[in-house]
């Protein structure tokens, strides 16, 4: 069974997009923003977002507390005025370590993300367009990358470029494209046959344009998956390396070494894993609600 | 089709060689060898006569042809730690690794692919929030946590299920009990396989229910079942195919926390293990095992293309 | 917010405390208990691959010639009487009578040179081997009587010989040539022949190994049927299946883990003080440490009765000197103590020459006081690290902290004596002899990892080891407490106590720490 996507009229629309220039386009970002704005969970989660890289923002130096100053006599302690969150192992400031772990947390998730996304979208997009021999070496290439062994991969980028933040993200970001190509590869695998793409390549159009304006947009959905979902990987996967080295140093806190730290206190205060699983959850899911919401906002079929 | 079999054979070989090569190169590269051992209290006397023992005393270039030549012939050495042949190991866990990683395969298709179904249908429903809700649960809760949870509702509170290991022992086999050790962790790594495909799922869905033809066909009158099932579903499952590609290698190397907490003797557990003790056959022969389970997969997903979407052609 | 419940569940279930499976009416003798190991053992204990995973099992499959006993002295074991020459050089072990292995085979003096003679192999570099560089060699002067003759004397050979020292069957290598050893898995990883009290039944590689008793075991039949020692790496796994009573026994490795299992019913939660010294070691070469001063105000900076209190659940005590109250007559306890003390640490500090400088830091010379913290990743190094980073910085001393991986640790920092100072602990065998961990010989290649080297405390662990006399050992070890107490080769932290929880329903474990109360299995029972 064949599909027949897009209808003829958005392609009217794009290519009447394409010929009167800028004003049209610039009253289609209107028309998105309007739409994002009617979006109630899209919304809600660009507050979030915003709300909370503010806080990572400027957060730190607005608190009144040290978030590295240690007590041990005030350990693992409950909710109390002057730690609204409670303390953890060796008596810091649960809250105030939250803050400031958002910092690399939001950063690592977000950075790795772009990274991964590009990364993989490049290959997959090439890939999957090209076929051929583009196609073979680009997939086999993603093969060998899925099957490396992820550990090693760092500690030996560990031994090379030496421990830190940006190694780290770029490593997240480079251990994690290959599922993006190869779902993006195989989008393409099936667009690139459909009519409309024979259209536009029997009125001329280069594949360049063929890409981007017309199989790309059909892609766009499964790539927000993607980015949701790396953002998470990314966030998680920076505290398993940082206990081999890499990546941040204690005593500086993320989310992720947070919640690795927690694990052993699960029995005498589940809480200390509880706080920053729920902020990387919310996080997903802003950027999730958001990455969609983004979607129906750019989407040509959607009537407003 | 034989053709492209064979192609894709000889690239298979070519990705293997890549990938031993590379990750030789790598683990050379680590800090630390296994000559370190995982003691302060050796001398360097001991560490010396391991080292010669391990042949690690030898270039690089001499290590790697050995390793490549023994490779050929399908043998991978002997375990730099208990001095086990790494493919008797290899052997024994394996098995146990596609059993626990099938099922949480199989949980994660059958759950994963309806839920996200109904999550694209009945969008923005109360439905689909709850689907995506507890889908990011799975992507954000740390599996350790979660596996104590269960362990300690189902295990320890309610004493129905066993906490860890593949059977009880000292109990001769039987399905049975094999499948009830099988439950707790199969849930727990299902739990993180399993929003890939939801959340994979439902984009594609509704992006194919926006398309014309679903339209056309619905404004004919046919029954929307029909449409959702005849069409949309099978395109809309390329995206899924291809994750399922991409889960299958990472359930045979990744389970690691899962089989850990649970004692499940696997081979995330063992590829651990023998990067924490530097045990280089041991890594090497995980890393080709894993990295056939790669090539199968994604072929598998290459063939499946073309069975969901006919007009699919490679060249 | 539904994790947030998931969390209530946690706590509520933990709070009503009815997690506990009943224990189950077991006749008196018999039953089976169970032990988590945290990796797939190795039976040989020689193998280079013998570690703590392993320690357990082969405690319980073979014996040494002594062991630790149960009133805290080193006791027989396949050894029935042993004595020193004068010169401390040769010692005689009279071997006991009428041991089998567990097939059956008659144990005799060959299998002792047997098992020495692979130790003193240099080409195998055997586990443990580290404790014996000082005999020469092992000889058999008949059926049941072994010398050891030694190059140099070591009155703590006796300790030696008793920790993971287990003898191994010749029989059981008869055609194996040296060099294939460790590749012989026949012994190795499946069927281990000891002489223990209990043998191997069932052993499925990576799971579990039940071993079940061998009624004819000299040391008196055991009256627990089984073992099972199943592998279970992660501690938490390991609390949730003793708590639903799958695990008879555990270890409780971080005080944090207490609270899980103290206070449940039919639960016993003990702790006692073992021969365990956890420090930070200065690098003696880094010219930052080598004023005692610096040192002392360093000792002074830190407050571990807090740290105890707070971070470890109190189950350890500050230590004085390296060497524990476990050794009994040989502790001193009449040593300079270090309280917690900021503006001594500082008055120190200024007399040592350092002078705060415009952020607090302080400065000597134009050079600030910062240095490098290395640790392992492993235990609760990380946040003790942190702990300590923030105490020094209270008095004007920076440390970054450096930590890797324990691989990574040992190859980078430890070996190549690359740290400024590092984090560690020594378990020590129940001997004061203390020559390895401090004794300039031992700075570049053996444990003296601060690379320590005073002529006195060489001197007085030269003596220790040549000395015969108890009275004489006891005045010596006592004076190298008082000198390392004031010196301060390692910055002393706390001798941690072991910590045990076991369902009350087992008996007999003798109160020692569980690594030696596991070759008095044969005592434990059931009720």
């Amino acid at each position: 069974m064949a599909s027949t996507p897009r209808p003829a009229e958005a392609r009217v629309a794009a290519a009447a997009v394409a010929l009167v220039g800028p004003e049209p386009a610039r009253t289609l970002w209107r028309i998105a923003a309007r739409r994002l704005r009617r979006n109630p969970p899209a919304m809600i989660a660009l507050a979030f977002l915003v709300a909370v890289h503010l806080a990572a923002a400027i957060g730190p130096a607005l608190l009144p507390t040290d978030p590295f100053l240690t007590n041990p006599l005030l350990s693992l302690r409950g909710s109390s005025a002057e730690h609204p969150l409670g303390t953890d192992e060796v008596g810091r400031d649960v809250l105030a370590r939250l803050i400031l772990g958002a910092r690399v947390s939001l950063a690592v998730g977000f950075v790795a993300m772009v990274i991964s996304v590009s990364l993989g979208v490049a290959v997959g997009a090439i890939a999957g367009y090209a076929g051929r021999w583009e196609d073979v070496v680009l997939m086999r290439l993603t093969d060998a990358m899925m099957a490396l062994p992820t550990l090693f991969v760092i500690l030996a980028a560990l031994a090379v470029f030496g421990g830190g933040p940006v190694t780290a993200t770029v490593v997240i970001g480079l251990t994690a494209w290959m599922p993006v190509a190869r779902v993006v590869r195989g989008e393409f695998l099936r667009w690139r046959v459909t009519e409309f793409v024979d259209a536009a390549r029997a009125i001329g159009a280069r594949d360049g344009r063929i890409m981007v304006r017309h199989i790309l947009p059909q892609v766009v959905p499964s790539i927000i998956v993607a980015a949701t979902l790396n953002v998470a990987f990314a966030i998680l996967t920076e505290s398993a390396i940082s206990y081999l080295g890499l990546g941040i140093r204690p005593p500086l806190p993320s989310w992720g070494n947070m919640l690795q730290n927690a694990q052993i206190y699960i029995w005498s205060a589940p809480n200390l894993a509880v706080y920053p699983g729920v902020l990387i959850l919310c996080t997903v899911l802003a950027y999730n609600f958001l990455g969609d919401g983004l979607r129906d906002a750019l989407d040509p079929r959607l009537k407003l | 089709m034989g053709r492209y079999l064979l192609e894709r054979a000889v690239q298979a070989c070519v990705v293997l060689l890549v990938v031993s090569t590379l990750t030789f190169l790598m683990v050379s590269l680590a800090p630390g060898g296994p000559e370190i051992m995982m003691t302060m209290e050796s001398t360097p006397e001991q560490r010396e006569a391991l080292t010669r023992q391990l042949g690690l005393d030898q270039p690089l270039v001499v290590r790697y042809v050995k390793w490549v030549a023994s490779a050929l012939r399908a043998d991978f050495g002997r375990s730099f730690g208990d001095r086990r042949k790494v493919n008797e190991v290899i052997r024994e866990r394996l098995p146990n690794t596609l059993l626990l990683g099938g099922a949480a395969l199989a949980v994660s298709i059958l759950v994963g692919i309806p839920a996200g179904i109904i999550s694209a249908v009945r969008r923005y429903s109360a439905s689909d929030h709850v689907v995506t809700f507890f889908s990011f649960i799975g992507v954000s809760i740390p599996a350790f946590w979660f596996a104590i949870l269960l362990i300690l509702v189902f295990t320890v509170h309610f004493k129905l299920l066993p906490a860890s290991g593949m059977a009880t022992p000292g109990v001769p086999f039987s399905l049975g009990n094999r499948l009830l050790h099988l439950i707790l962790p199969a849930t727990v790594l299902a739990t993180a396989t399993l929003p890939n495909l939801v959340r994979f799922m439902r984009s594609a869905l509704i992006e194919e229910i926006g398309q014309d033809y679903v339209r056309t066909a619905r404004a004919k009158g046919l029954p929307n079942r029909l449409v959702l099932s005849r069409h949309a579903i099978r395109n809309a499952l390329i995206p899924v195919v291809t994750v399922l590609g991409v889960l299958i290698p990472r359930l045979v190397g990744g389970a690691v926390i899962t089989e850990t907490i649970f004692g499940w003797p696997g081979m995330g557990q063992l590829a651990v293990a023998s990067t924490i003790g530097r045990d280089f056959p041991m890594v090497m022969g995980i890393t080709v095992v894993v990295a056939v389970v790669v090539i199968v997969s994604n072929l598998l997903v290459d063939l499946a293309y073309g069975w969901l979407d006919p007009r699919i052609t490679y060249g | 917010m539904r994790v947030r419940i998931l969390a209530l569940v946690v706590g509520v279930l933990l709070v009503t405390g009815s997690l506990i499976v009943p224990a189950r009416g077991a006749p008196a003798g018999g039953g089976s208990i169970a032990f988590p190991i945290v990796g797939d053992p190795t039976f040989n204990p020689w193998h280079p691959r013998h570690f703590v995973e392993s320690i357990f099992v082969t405690r319980v499959l073979f014996n040494g010639l002594t062991k630790w006993g149960k009133e805290s002295r080193w006791v027989g074991d396949l050894a029935e009487s042993w004595e020193v020459s004068a010169d401390g050089l040769t010692w005689t072990f009279k071997l006991r009578r009428g041991v089998k292995w567990h097939d059956g085979r008659d144990f005799t003096a060959d299998d002792v040179k047997f098992t020495y003679d692979i130790v003193l192999n240099p080409q195998l570099g055997a586990t443990g081997r580290a404790a014996f560089t000082n005999i020469r060699e092992v000889r058999v002067v008949d059926p049941a009587t072994v010398q050891f003759l030694l190059s140099a004397p070591q009155a703590s050979l006796v300790a030696a010989v008793g920790v993971n020292a287990g003898i191994i069957p010749r029989h059981a290598f008869a055609n194996v040539a040296p060099a294939n050893y460790w590749t012989h898995d026949a012994f190795n990883k499946r069927t281990p022949i000891g002489t223990g009290a209990y043998k191997i039944r069932e052993y499925v590689s990576g799971s579990y190994v039940t071993l079940e008793k061998n009624p004819a075991y000299f040391g008196g039949a055991p009256s627990i049927d089984t073992i099972t020692f199943k592998v279970l790496p992660d501690v938490n796994a390991q609390i949730a299946q003793f708590l639903a009573g799958d695990l008879t026994i555990i270890f409780i490795d971080n005080p944090a883990l207490v609270r899980a299992v103290r206070g449940r019913p039919n639960v016993e939660v003990n702790t006692l003080p073992q021969n365990n010294f956890y420090y930070m070691a200065p690098n003696f070469r880094n010219a930052l440490f080598q004023d005692r001063r610096v040192r002392q105000a360093i000792m002074h900076a830190w407050d571990r009765p807090a740290m105890i209190k707070g971070f470890l659940e109190g189950f350890a005590t500050p230590a004085s000197s390296p060497l524990t109250p476990v050794l009994r007559n040989f502790f001193n306890p009449n040593v300079k103590t270090y309280e917690f003390d900021r503006a001594k640490a500082r008055q120190l500090l200024a007399e040592a020459g350092w002078r705060p400088g415009p952020d607090g830091i302080l400065v000597k010379d134009g050079q600030r006081f910062r240095f490098a913290l290395s640790y392992p990743t492993v235990q609760y190094f990380e946040p003790l690290a942190a702990l300590v980073q923030q105490y020094l910085r209270a008095v004007g001393i920076e440390a970054t902290l450096d930590g890797a991986d324990f691989n990574t640790f040992i190859a980078q920092k430890l070996l190549p004596r690359r740290f400024d100072a590092l984090l560690g602990w020594w378990i020590m065998p129940e001997d004061p002899d203390f020559f390895n961990y401090a004794h300039s010989s031992a700075a570049e290649r053996g444990f003296n990892l601060p690379m320590y080297s005073n002529k006195d405390a060489d001197a007085l662990m030269e003596a220790g080891r040549k000395a015969t006399s108890l009275a004489e050992r006891e005045r010596i070890y006592k004076r190298l407490q008082e000198l390392m107490a004031e010196d301060l080769p390692y910055l002393q932290l706390w001798w941690p106590n072991e910590i045990r929880a076991w369902h009350t329903r087992l008996k007999g474990v003798p109160p020692i720490h569980l690594r030696a109360a596991f070759q008095w299995v044969n005592e434990w029972r059931l009720e």
